[in-house]
């Protein structure tokens, strides 16, 4: 097996031996240490395989014992590569496809991101780009290790990273921790701030001056407590010391909500007509294979994406995508005004959920509706008691306590 | 064959012989003796030969230091020709020595 592969690569020729005594020529042959095998007797005459460098020394040998040599077949690498010698433009396209490829498959056409939960894959990936890892750019001089440790730094909820680049693929896989709270900054005097508007309904001091009392009104930035508390007053005026101030303080505020709920809304009706479409993306330009206009009037587009692969690690910067023009016919559709109604308290509540603060109490929520022809306008007012007050820094150089002296 | 060691394709004379058994050298390279391999019946190979006196399927003849081995057999072949060694496959029936 090994042997047949050698032979192959080095080429080499059958040929046939006619003459007196081809017992003569092959010691002749063997004398000079020409290699030959394969040797069979085939009606009077011998037909021999030996290496191309060998055949040139056997004209010797057929001369000097009188044979004559024919050759039979050639065989292997070096008469193939002979034969498409002359067809230079073939053999130009073969080395230029070759080096195509090898240039190609030198830039990373793919980026992936696994393992991220919170962290959004386009912020990694974005910060990957910034540091020279995206499609279409060339792998070579990224040192990975320095990127992993600039990820590192800019998310500090990465605990873990690898950064992997295989064939024309980048693979970055992440493990998030929870991020430890920011230590807090004991002994450094503050005082607590309000952050919005609203109506003092109660407040809890632990440590610091209060400012305000239940019931007073307070803007965005008020002191609601002071950390700097006084001790004593004189005629040269007041001693006081710092504290860290600490006191929750809720407040009432209002939040006034204004939409509208439409009483006709439209459905869609699926026909089952469907048309598919097909298409490639190369780079960021798509192609599409068809005429893309839709032959409906009304339709959803459903697309696949599938990424062309050249083996496992070698994906292309080319999608494969299937656009689904599926048909509908809209279907205008009345709701009562109950229904709009219980709706806009969804919607309120809703509301609440995604922007107020989690420890919010709602006390109170006013409904006002004006009913037009098709939609119903609506403004709802909720009360809510929540806390208002930050701890900020005094700003001001201090010692932690006191300055009595 | 003569153990003698008159005859011309003797192992040497009664001397070497025993300064080779002695000394255990090998006698292949102190008497030019063929050293032959048989793989079965279906090769065999002959290292230290003279040359190659007739070939066809039937009959191979091999001269060597002993003097001629005739190996008889159905479709032989030379499988490998080199200056050292020779080796014949297909299907062998007979190795002979003949002097």
């Amino acid at each position: 097996m090994f042997l047949k592969l050698l032979n192959f690569i080095r080429g080499y020729v059958v040929v046939a031996v006619s003459g007196f005594s081809a017992e003569r020529f092959i010691n002749l042959a063997a004398r000079r240490s020409i290699y030959l095998w394969d040797a069979v007797r085939d009606e009077g005459r011998l037909r021999i395989s030996c290496s191309i460098k060998g055949f040139k020394l056997l004209r010797y040998c057929s001369k000097k014992s009188g044979c004559k040599l024919r050759i039979v077949h050639k065989a292997g690498l070096p008469f193939i590569l002979f034969r498409y010698k002359k067809r230079r433009f073939l053999m130009l396209g073969f080395a230029a496809f070759i080096g195509l490829a090898i240039y190609l498959t030198s830039f990373i056409w793919l980026v992936t991101v696994d393992g991220n939960e919170r962290l959004e894959t386009k912020a990694l990936l974005d910060k990957l780009a910034e540091m020279g890892v995206s499609s279409g750019n060339h792998k070579s001089g990224l040192v990975l290790r320095d990127i992993e440790r600039a990820l590192m730094a800019a998310f500090p909820e990465i605990v873990w990273v690898n950064l992997d680049i295989k064939g024309t693929r980048a693979r970055l896989s992440v493990v998030e921790g929870i991020v430890p709270p920011r230590p807090v900054e004991t002994g450094q005097p503050c005082d607590i701030v309000a952050a919005k508007d609203g109506i003092i309904t109660s407040m809890a001091t632990e440590l610091g001056r209060p400012m305000f009392q239940p019931g007073d009104v307070v803007k965005a930035g008020d002191v609601l407590v002071s950390g700097e508390v006084v001790v004593g007053s004189d005629e040269y005026g007041f001693t006081s010391y710092f504290v860290r101030a600490s006191s929750v303080v809720l407040a009432r505020r209002y939040y006034e909500y204004n939409f509208e709920v439409p009483l006709a809304y439209v459905i869609k009706s699926f026909t089952g007509n469907v048309k598919r479409n097909y298409g490639i993306i190369l780079f960021d330009r798509q192609l599409f294979l068809e005429n893309s206009k839709s032959p409906y009037l009304n339709y959803d587009i459903v697309s696949s994406e599938n990424r062309l692969h050249f083996g496992e690690d070698y994906p292309l910067p080319a999608v494969w995508f299937e656009n689904n023009y599926r048909e509908f016919i809209p279907i205008t559709v009345r709701r009562s005004l109950e229904e709009a109604k219980i709706m806009s308290r969804t919607i309120v509540n809703a509301r609440i959920l995604r922007e107020l603060p989690v420890d919010t109490e709602i006390t109170d929520m006013e409904f006002y509706y004006v009913v037009d022809k098709d939609v119903l306008y609506v403004s709802a007012v909720v009360t809510a008691v929540e806390n208002i007050g930050v701890q900020v820094g005094l700003g001001r150089p201090g010692p932690a306590m006191n300055n009595e002296q | 064959m003569s153990l003698a060691g008159k005859d011309k394709h003797s192992s040497g004379s009664g001397f070497r012989r025993r300064l080779a058994e002695m000394l255990e050298l090998p006698k292949e390279v102190v008497f030019n003796l063929p050293v032959i391999q048989a793989l079965g019946n279906e090769e065999i190979s002959v290292t230290n030969y003279k040359g190659l006196v007739e070939y066809n399927e039937q009959y191979v003849r091999i001269s060597a230091g002993t003097g001629i081995i005739q190996l008889e057999g159905v479709r032989l072949i030379l499988r490998q020709v080199t200056a050292e060694h020779i080796t014949v496959s297909g299907r062998v029936k007979k190795i002979e020595f003949l002097n």
